[in-house]
């Protein structure tokens, strides 16, 4: 009796994290670089109240036991690394990562975290720059006389200053790769850091052995689909309900069973 | 005491034991790979329970014919009917096509079986389950090299680029009925029944959603509810003759 009231309660909870993850990843449809979550779920433990294979008589068994599940569990939020579609800015300091790799950003306490949105702009030191002020890594500072800066594939800057025919070279934007890049920590701010799971970070020129190509001027959208949203919101609150319809049922009997005595 | 007090007590907490599966099937109304409980059998006649309990013919499963229904003559039975096929685009989720095939897991038991194909990768770059145990293929485990695209194909084959790294392995069972439920969507085999190595076919890209029916599963609470309810006016009805015996009988 009890027991049921909190399978089914589980069954409420896990629906609500999938609600939760979902309205996240809707709220940052139009967020640069974002990466959707997916809530996984796995069964709980099963109680068993009569072992397989106990024996009925002399000569006979149970095939099968009674095993009764206590419910469900969510295991993991699930980053999904797919590819964001590249929507052209004509700002030149955005850049999109095409393919696998993350730009390599000091947080204000030093430590490095790791990012897909590629929307740089200055700082007052002409340096490469997060919307939130954070430094990309390594630093690169842009002169502030240049006239134009232009990104190469293989993450090369360079500036055309005045004076000068040939572009000079300021700097080398380097990709971070990781063994398993769901096992990243989101910490906000379009910033992901290093976990154990993650795997440690390895560096690598863009473009190269498996590492994702730059493109000057474009910005990487977010990977969110909405119709998968919705539909897979609609399957939640769904499911949701239904879990609820346990618990009445539950609710139901036992106040039919505390009638019992008059 | 009338003896039908008890019988209605014990079928109502068979409504009970039901209730508790058909609330599991719907909390896992969203979890990959999930197979959903039925209960199923006859009630069992109460000497039989005592035999049971008691291991052989003594005294005690002779005498009285009461005809109570217990646990041991029911069973829960997963039912393995496959589930449908949700397409997520991730290269590391693979369904099966098969009803009867699974995934071999080194699970925390031991080899456990699993139908529920969302992988991931780890921090040593082995292909694990959601939980993080060891998804074996045909040589052991699966590590998949830093810096390669992996694919799954429909055969069953993990690649990295070009490089092919092994094959999942994925066991068939002709019969079902001795794999029990471990929790973590895992089976393990519980007695007879050998799994038959096959050729994977493997649906690419999509996990397997459970096989729980939301239909069904209302329609089991209803019936369930009923029933407790007819078996709680069971015993109320015994009740109300207890009553009147022991009040109106002898008052003249």
């Amino acid at each position: 009796m009890i027991k049921s009231l909190f399978t089914a309660a589980t069954g409420m909870q896990a629906q609500e994290l999938s609600i939760n993850v979902i309205a996240n990843n809707m709220a940052n449809v139009n967020t640069t670089g974002f990466k959707q979550s997916v809530a996984e779920f796995q069964d709980l433990m099963y109680q068993t109240l009569v072992e397989p294979g106990s024996s009925t008589s002399e000569n006979t068994k149970t095939p099968s036991g009674i095993q009764v599940g206590l419910g469900v569990k969510p295991t993991a939020t699930k980053k999904v690394f797919t590819q964001g579609d590249l929507s052209s800015t004509g700002n030149q300091l955005d850049i999109a990562i095409e393919g696998e790799g993350f730009f390599e950003i000091q947080q204000p306490d030093g430590t490095s975290a790791y990012s897909r949105a590629g929307a740089f702009q200055l700082d007052e030191n002409g340096q490469m720059v997060t919307p939130d002020g954070f430094i990309l890594q390594p630093s690169i500072t842009i002169p502030s006389d240049s006239l134009s800066v232009s990104i190469g594939q293989d993450g090369v800057v360079s500036v055309l200053q005045p004076g000068s025919a040939t572009p000079s070279e300021v700097g080398n934007i380097q990709l971070t790769r990781f063994q398993n890049p769901a096992g990243l920590k989101s910490t906000g701010k379009n910033l992901y850091v290093e976990t154990l799971s993650s795997g440690s970070p390895t560096q690598g020129t863009a473009g190269e052995s498996g590492y994702g190509r730059l493109n000057q001027g474009f910005l990487e959208s977010s990977n969110v689909s909405v119709v998968e949203q919705v539909v897979r919101m609609i399957q939640a609150q769904k499911a949701y309900e239904a879990s609820s319809k346990g618990i009445t049922s539950a609710e139901e009997m036992i106040s039919q069973a505390l009638n019992l005595k008059r | 005491m009338d003896r039908g007090t008890y019988a209605a007590a014990s079928a109502g907490m068979l409504n009970l034991l039901k209730l508790s599966v058909v609330s599991n099937n719907l909390a896992n109304a969203s979890t990959v790979g999930f197979k959903k409980q039925d209960v199923v059998g006859s009630l069992q006649k109460f000497e039989n329970t005592l035999a049971a309990s008691e291991g052989n013919n003594n005294s005690y499963a002779k005498g009285d014919n009461d005809r109570v229904p217990n646990l041991i003559g029911l069973r829960t039975v997963t039912d393995f009917s496959p589930g449908s096929i949700q397409t997520t685009g991730n290269p590391l989720d693979v369904a099966l096509r098969e009803a009867k095939d699974f995934f071999v897991i080194a699970g925390p038991e031991g080899t456990s079986y699993t139908r529920a194909g969302n992988f991931s990768i780890d921090q040593t770059g082995q292909l694990v389950t959601s939980d993080g145990f060891a998804v074996q293929g045909d040589g052991g485990a699966i590590t998949i090299p830093e810096g390669g695209v992996v694919t799954i194909s429909e055969n069953g084959e993990v690649k990295a680029g070009d490089q092919p790294l092994g094959k999942l392995q994925v066991v068939r069972f002709e019969d079902t009925s001795n794999l029990n439920p471990t929790g973590g969507t895992r089976y393990q085999l519980t007695g007879a029944g050998s799994p038959q190595t096959v050729d994977p076919a493997i649906v690419a890209g999509s996990v397997e959603l459970p096989n729980t029916s939301i239909v069904t599963s209302m329609v089991d609470l209803i019936s369930v509810n009923r029933a407790f309810a007819s078996y709680v006016k069971t015993a109320q009805s015994i009740d109300d003759l207890n009553r009147q015996a022991i009040n109106d009988i002898g008052r003249g």
